[in-house]
């Protein structure tokens, strides 16, 4: 692996160094090393990305770069110690979500979405998705702060075509 | 998640669809299709969602066709049914939507036994458009003359099935772009001939009946056998494996019957002579440690990177040790220790005690030798984990050689 540097910079124009394995994360920019050449002194600037989303974009890939590694990273690693690790992944992962607002989730979906990186696109979609499971309509747009602008006839209407769903 | 930072602000309805279809991808479907309520927004999005997974056991008949009558997404990326009611019409009406909608993934899980004599329908096995599928529980002994018509499939499936030579001839022949091939518990298969496969790398059987695997054209082979008699006949493009034993009797040990185990477990080895990673599982290794106690001759092994998946017991260190002392060329050696199944002491010492073995003498060897062409830094770090992992305290009387 190297440890080559690189530079992003945000849409508001805040520049950050990450490791190029860590930027690899993402499959446009690991798109845009393999095609393009990148500078070593110019930046990647990445116009849909403000700079305290790409930070906890950063963040995320710092915290995964091993993880891909496998076949280095757990040659002497046992059962448990990988256990362990996967462990305070998870840890993590959920800290990390749980840090946030909502707003700030949903920007970083749409970053992770933008810039390619699946396993970010999966946490974030869960995390969502976890909001969503067994819960009712009612629930679910009280967490989201969705607004019904249907008239109770209307959703009553839908609710028919998908009786059991409901149940 | 915390508090909203701008309570109020509704950002999942600003997602776009792409990305809610991702999130349905993850939950039942019965979740998704509650979100038509949420509000204007989210009235066709489910519809339009590419995955769709339910439970049988949930929906009534005439409900769910109301519901698909709205599900208007024309490629069905994954398609999951739990099948535990015996409406064979709603059944084949299901599977009939899934194919029609070009689905790539179809998966059937058969809960109940009163879905046990199910037969699939015919047009099942003429769909061009699956890539994977899977079945749990499904009946394929008989598959009726139209022959099966799976062109675009690459990775297939079975658990508990019922599945015949005769009928898995014909799913073989009719699924020409194979590449991944998953049996397990499929005991009724005897003869597994996979030569006319082409593009089929990857094959997982576990506690299966076949007592002849033909493979000529696999690269990495899952296998953990039946106590019966399995029979590697041409496995010789291998360059991955991994080998252990599904044991659901251990009274096999405490006679001579276990002779032929032992005797297949070492045919086996020979045949992995030349693959260069090798897994072993705790029950292969305990058998291993039986042929070497009987002073059975060992193939040597090519194998550079070997890994052994066990609990450390002292029935699984003779075995190790032979291993080791014929696998020259390991450049990585991995110690897994898992809490798996293994087979008690007690059995293997009526085995030694049937072949007239003192049982003491034989797990309790003075020499006890280690000796290989590793790297010694290499074997020093694996020797290291072994002792610190090793449960019992008798394992110290072994006394060790290194060199």
């Amino acid at each position: 692996m190297s440890s080559n540097m690189i530079m992003l910079k945000s849409s508001d124009g805040a520049s950050f160094e990450i490791e190029e394995a860590a930027a690899r994360k993402s499959k446009i920019i690991a798109n845009m090393i393999e095609v393009e050449c990148v500078d070593e002194d110019k930046a990647i600037p990445l116009q849909n990305v403000t700079g305290n989303i790409l930070a906890l974009v950063i963040e995320y890939c710092n915290k995964h770069i091993v993880d891909d590694d496998d076949d280095v990273a757990t040659e002497e690693a046992s059962e448990e110690e990988e256990e362990a690790k996967k462990k305070k992944v998870d840890d993590w992962e959920a800290e990390f979500m749980n840090s946030m607002s909502l707003e700030t989730m949903f920007e970083l979906l749409l970053a992770a979405n933008y810039l390619n990186i699946k396993s970010l696109i999966d946490l974030v979609c869960q995390t969502i998705a976890n909001n969503i499971k067994d819960k009712t309509p009612e629930e679910v747009r009280k967490i989201f702060s969705i607004e019904n602008d249907f008239t109770p006839e209307e959703e009553e209407e839908i609710r028919k075509e998908n009786a059991w769903a409901f149940g | 998640m915390t508090g909203d930072s701008i309570a109020g602000m509704d950002f999942i309805s600003a997602l776009p669809d792409a990305i809610l279809h991702l999130i349905f991808s993850t939950i039942p479907t019965k979740f998704a299709i509650r979100t038509s309520v949420l509000s204007k927004r989210w009235r066709h999005v489910w519809s339009n969602s590419p995955s769709f997974a339910i439970d049988l056991n949930e929906a009534d008949p005439n409900s769910l066709n109301q519901t698909l009558a709205h599900y208007s997404t024309p490629k069905i990326t994954s398609f999951s049914l739990c099948i535990s009611s015996s409406n064979v019409h709603q059944i084949n009406s299901l599977i009939e939507f899934a194919i029609s909608r070009n689905t790539e993934k179809l998966s059937l899980e058969f809960r109940d036994d009163c879905v046990w004599d199910y037969k699939f329908p015919d047009f099942f096995y003429n769909n061009s458009s699956v890539m994977q599928l899977l079945v749990d529980s499904g009946a394929f002994d008989t598959i009726p003359s139209p022959t099966v018509f799976w062109t675009s499939l690459r990775n297939l499936s079975l658990s508990f099935c019922k599945l015949s030579d005769e009928s898995f001839a014909k799913i073989l022949s009719g699924s020409p772009m194979l590449e991944s091939l998953k049996l397990h518990h499929c005991d009724k298969l005897r003869i597994l001939d996979l030569s006319k496969l082409l593009e089929l790398k990857r094959l997982d059987v576990d506690n299966g009946g076949p007592t002849q695997i033909v493979a000529p054209h696999i690269h990495c082979l899952r296998l953990r056998h039946s106590q019966k008699q399995c029979d590697l006949v041409d496995v010789s493009s291998l360059t991955e494996a991994y080998l252990n034993i599904y044991s659901s009797n251990y009274y096999l040990f405490s006679s001579l019957k276990a002779d032929f185990l032992i005797d297949n477990v070492l045919e086996m080895l020979e045949k992995l002579q030349n693959v260069k990673k090798l897994t072993f599982g705790a029950i292969f290794l305990q058998v291993l440690s039986l042929a070497e106690i009987c002073g059975l001759p060992f193939p040597m092994l090519r194998v550079e990177v070997l890994t052994l998946e066990t609990t450390m017991v002292p029935s699984v260190i003779p075995g190790i040790a032979k291993l080791l002392q014929n696998s020259p060329g390991v450049k990585m050696l991995k110690l897994d220790i898992v809490d798996c199944i293994i087979v008690p002491d007690a059995f293997l010492n009526s085995y030694l005690d049937v072949k007239g073995l003192d049982q003491n003498q034989c797990w309790k060897p003075k020499d006890l030798d280690f000796s290989t062409s590793f790297e010694p830094k290499l074997m020093t770090s694996f020797m290291e984990s072994l002792l610190e992992n090793t449960r019992e305290d008798n394992l110290s009387q072994y006394k060790w050689i290194l060199s």
